[in-house]
């Protein structure tokens, strides 16, 4: 094109769109060979440290040794590497612009290959997806992109990296726009295409054109069949919860513990994951042999049913313990030998005919994903683009939107953002928290000026404080960061009740609501109604930090500024007298 | 300042999108380097653990060398040779559900491959469905067959097929398949004898005894080909070609007591025949009036110990025919071709009749054995 007659400006934008396009390829191989370098890194360090056929103890020794030095390494220089890596992209392309720290994607593939290789049982698609995107943060920073640009590298490498690690193209661009931006109708599918389809030939070149699992063909014996794939459904739903709530729930557990325990908590994890491992060796690491056997009809129904239970505490310790690794994989096992096990089941107790347990077993692997991941568009993509036949939609829709339907009614928050909701971070729910552009958000609204009295401060030092202006709540916290208010009333009482020297965290309340700054005015209407008149407006990427509190009195003075201006702007002389 | 900074910005974006490319191009060729060499170290464990399994199994552990052939596929799982080694293993250790299944998949990859068509045919023989079975067995012997020896390895599922169909009655089917069998044999006395042996089983002796003649031509000391020679010719009732293998098998194995009583009584047919062929006139009537008297003799003696009133009244009957034959059959009467025919008759009806009383002696064994060869011919 002759850009020579266009503006400068015109130009500067042209070439940007160019450099962006390069970019988008660029992005994609590097992603792609991120994710198969990480593949082989997992495989050799399994290799290398279990060999051939090892011991009992062998089997104890390193996934607790090789835990205790991963858990050195995340809690000393790589925090954000630890469990899956998917919640973190999502956090870095929603509230940080896409901007992840350069020591990410390095940190993620080593304490990554290290904790799957040596035998937890996790998966490498979200750590791919991390480290893709923790490359392209960095690049785009190489090229000192705009903060736009710079933040679309981050799905484009998430499906980049997906489509290498997993070998399914198609539904690695639906989960970049589905599970990262959460938005199907997203600008960006261009280029996460472009960048999604260069990363399958650079793995596809290196690695062969042999697909991740062998698939049965499916068939639908009998449309009566569709009522076995509801019961899968339904049983999809219930393993998917009870691995969703058991993970965050162990997790929870873990969390709680003393902070000095943060770098040993992996290797606790690592010393059960052993144990299990003398009885289980099938649940170590990745898995997918496994699921290629039960996809084939390869294993009992005895050995499905333990399996499934054995995999879903293996990966429910090992990620709660605050390993390297995703739940991706792991899902799809579970889902393989639940539905493998329910073929089997079927097959012999079903009044009329039905399939292959190998075809549920692929059905159940989509119906997994969806109750896990709850990215249900993506599982039926990824069972469609492995088993490429048409027929499989129908059983697989229903299956997935049973069991998604279950795990959302009994855990509304996504897994995926219920795990960084335990970080203190808050994701914008997809499709309801953005305002219209001409409508005003917490951040127009609230005010930076605000007062934090510390936790230890006594009722009386409090009641003065409220004694200079005439809120009816205050924040209690240190540095920036609040645990709960105290109200008016409750200083007030207290004071009556002789209790003018206690600390103010006896009385502290910590069930109030928060928003953040991107929410807007109806939902800080909304909040501040059922709040004692202050409404904290808190960081997404950490709950606790407030960054400006918002009043009844702030809004009307806002309101009543912008009538000013706007009563100015109207009048006759432009607002000018 | 804009205007001023296009070249440079160019020149560094350029530059970085140059050296980024550099950069990836090193990365792929580095791992593509590391997954050649990957591929190779999991081969080398697929092939490990694939000897340990034939190892297992030869010692009779089904069960390990499941796990070891498993453990073979998960590193390999493209290598087909592994996965048949596992179906064959399931199937030793009665997992045959899971057996078929893998070995209907790689069928479907690959129909025509004749080891996968054995493995199915062997594992439906196993199960008892014998149609399809047999349906494998075909595709394996019509399929397409790799490795050394090809044509030795198909004779030789031929013949399991054959033993296969034998074992169930299709003796029709295994007729036809030895036929074919036969016409590729090569030029050892082992295999005609083998082949032989088939046709034995198939009940057609005529071309059992033709291998077992070819093989004793092929191998001038096989004492199996001489002896298979001698019993089917004795049993088709050409005793002149048993007494001649019989004899030469005894040549190389006296200590054969059954072929020595064989080769006894064969010479006992050819000299006691009375309708042999090429016989004076006076030695055909010597030979009648000998058998004509040892028969009535052991007619006479089974009547002495028969005391059932039917079976005495038959045996009292032949003797009065006999009784009445008798004076035709005097020493200076010269006889007619259709005297000698309705005598050996007679005799061959008094051996039948004398025959519930006991194990006949070897020179009525043989009358008998003239009266069924000459059966047709006698009145």
């Amino acid at each position: 094109m002759n850009t020579a007659g266009l503006p400068v400006i015109q130009r500067l934008r042209l070439r940007e769109n160019h450099i962006f396009l390069a970019l988008t390829i660029l992005i994609g191989i590097i992603a792609g060979l991120a994710a198969v370098l990480f593949t082989l890194a997992i495989k050799g360090t399994s290799y290398l440290l279990f060999g051939m056929s090892p011991s009992n103890l062998r089997y104890i020794l390193v996934p607790t040794l090789m835990s205790l030095f991963t858990g050195f390494l995340l809690l000393k220089f790589f925090p954000e590497a630890r469990g899956s890596g998917v919640p973190q992209t999502e956090a870095a392309y929603h509230l940080h612009q896409g901007n992840i720290p350069g020591r990410v994607a390095f940190g993620k593939f080593l304490t990554g290959a290290l904790c799957i290789g040596s035998g937890h049982s996790m998966g490498r698609e979200g750590p791919s997806v991390q480290i893709g995107a923790g490359l392209a943060s960095s690049i785009g920073k190489w090229f000192n992109l705009s903060p736009a640009r710079a933040q679309s590298l981050i799905p484009v490498a998430s499906a980049a990296a997906l489509s290498a690690a997993f070998n399914t193209p198609v539904a690695a661009v639906i989960f970049a726009l589905e599970e990262i931006i959460g938005d199907m109708n997203a600008a960006l599918i261009g280029s996460t295409v472009v960048a999604s389809v260069a990363s399958v030939i650079v793995e596809r070149s290196i690695l062969g054109n042999s697909p991740i699992f062998h698939v049965p063909q499916y068939h639908l014996v009998d449309p009566a069949e569709l009522i076995a794939y509801v019961v899968l459904g339904l049983v999809g739903g219930v393993v998917s919860l009870a691995f969703s709530k058991g993970l965050l729930w162990l997790r929870g557990i873990f969390r709680g513990l003393p902070q000095r325990t943060r770098m040993i908590q992996p290797a606790i994890g690592g010393v059960i994951i052993g144990v299990i491992l003398i009885f289980f060796p099938q649940v170590m690491g990745v898995g997918y042999e496994y699921v290629d056997q039960a996809l084939n009809g390869g294993l009992l129904l005895k050995t499905m049913l333990l399996l499934c239970v054995a995999k879903l505490v293996a990966t429910i310790i090992s990620y709660s313990s605050g390993n390297a690794g995703g739940i991706f994989a792991p899902s799809l096992y579970l889902g393989a030998m639940a539905g493998g096990a329910i073929g089997v089941l079927m097959h012999r107790f079903a009044p009329f005919p039905t399939g292959d347990p190998g075809a549920y077993a692929l059905v159940g692997m989509g119906t997994l994903f969806a109750g896990i991941i709850r990215a249900p568009m993506t599982s039926v993509f990824m069972i469609f683009e492995l088993t490429q036949d048409y027929q499989v939609f129908v059983p697989l829709m229903i299956a997935n939107m049973i069991s998604f339907a279950i795990s959302k009614h009994y855990q509304p928050t996504s897994l995926y953002h219920a795990l960084l909701q335990q970080d203190n971070v808050h994701m914008p729910a997809p499709g309801v928290h953005t305002p219209a552009s001409n409508t005003w958000r917490a951040q127009d609204l609230m005010t930076r000026n605000f007062t934090l009295i510390p936790p230890d401060a006594s009722v009386e030092t409090a009641f003065k404080a409220f004694a200079n202006n005439d809120l009816q709540a205050l924040l209690v916290g240190n540095d920036g960061m609040y645990s709960g208010l105290v109200t008016r009333p409750q200083i007030e009482q207290a004071l009556k009740s002789g209790m003018a020297a206690a600390p103010l965290t006896v009385l502290l309340t910590r069930n109030f609501s928060h928003v953040h700054p991107d929410h807007s005015l109806e939902l800080v209407l909304d909040r501040l109604s059922r709040n004692p008149g202050l409404l904290p407006v808190v960081s997404r990427s950490e709950v606790h930090h407030v960054e400006g509190t918002i009043t009844p009195q702030g809004i009307v003075e806002f309101l009543q500024k912008i009538w000013d201006a706007q009563e100015a702007s109207s009048t006759p002389n432009g607002g000018v007298t | 300042v804009e205007v001023k900074n296009i070249p440079r910005i160019l020149h560094n974006e350029l530059v970085l999108l140059v050296a980024l490319s550099i950069v990836a191009f090193g990365v792929f060729v580095f791992t593509r380097n590391m997954a050649a060499r990957q591929q190779r170290m999991e081969a080398g464990i697929a092939a490990t653990w694939y000897e340990r399994g034939e190892r297992l199994i030869a010692s009779g552990q089904v069960e390990p060398a499941i796990q070891a052939f498993r453990r073979a596929t998960a590193e390999s799982r493209d290598t087909q040779k592994y996965v048949l080694a596992l179906a064959n293993a399931l199937s030793a250790g009665n997992h045959e559900s899971e057996a078929e299944d893998l070995l209907l998949q790689l069928r479907e990859s690959d129909p025509e491959n004749a080891e996968i068509n054995i493995a199915l045919a062997r594992l439906s023989a196993k199960q008892g469905e014998t149609d399809e079975a047999v349906r494998y067995y075909q595709s394996a012997l019509y399929g397409r067959w790799v490795g050394d020896q090809v044509d030795a390895r198909r004779s030789q599922l031929r013949e399991e097929l054959i033993g296969f169909l034998l074992q169930h009655q299709q003796r029709q089917l295994a007729s036809s398949e030895l036929l074919i069998l036969e016409a590729g044999l090569p030029n050892d006395a082992a295999s005609h004898i083998e082949v032989a042996k088939l046709f034995l089983q198939a009940g057609d002796l005529r071309r059992a005894f033709r291998n077992y003649s070819a093989a004793a031509q092929l191998d001038l000391h096989n004492v199996d080909a001489r002896r298979g020679a001698g019993e089917t010719s004795f049993q088709l009732g050409d005793y002149a070609q048993a007494v001649h293998y019989l004899r030469a098998e005894l040549e190389l194995d006296p200590s054969s007591t059954t072929s020595q009583k064989q080769l006894a009584l064969a010479e006992r047919v050819l000299e006691e025949d009375p309708l042999a062929p090429h016989l004076t006139d006076q030695e055909r009537k010597s030979r009648l009036l000998a058998d004509f008297q040892r028969s009535l003799q052991r007619l006479e003696n089974c009547l002495g110990q028969t005391a059932d009133g039917k079976a005495s009244a038959e045996l009292q009957s032949l003797k009065a025919e006999a009784l009445a034959m008798q004076p035709k059959l005097g020493r200076n009467k010269k006889l007619d071709f259709d005297t000698v025919r309705s005598g050996a008759g007679l005799i061959f009806r008094m051996e039948e009749a004398a025959a519930h009383c006991g194990e006949p002696p070897v020179e009525d064994e043989a009358l008998l054995l003239i009266g069924r060869e000459h059966k047709g011919a006698l009145p």
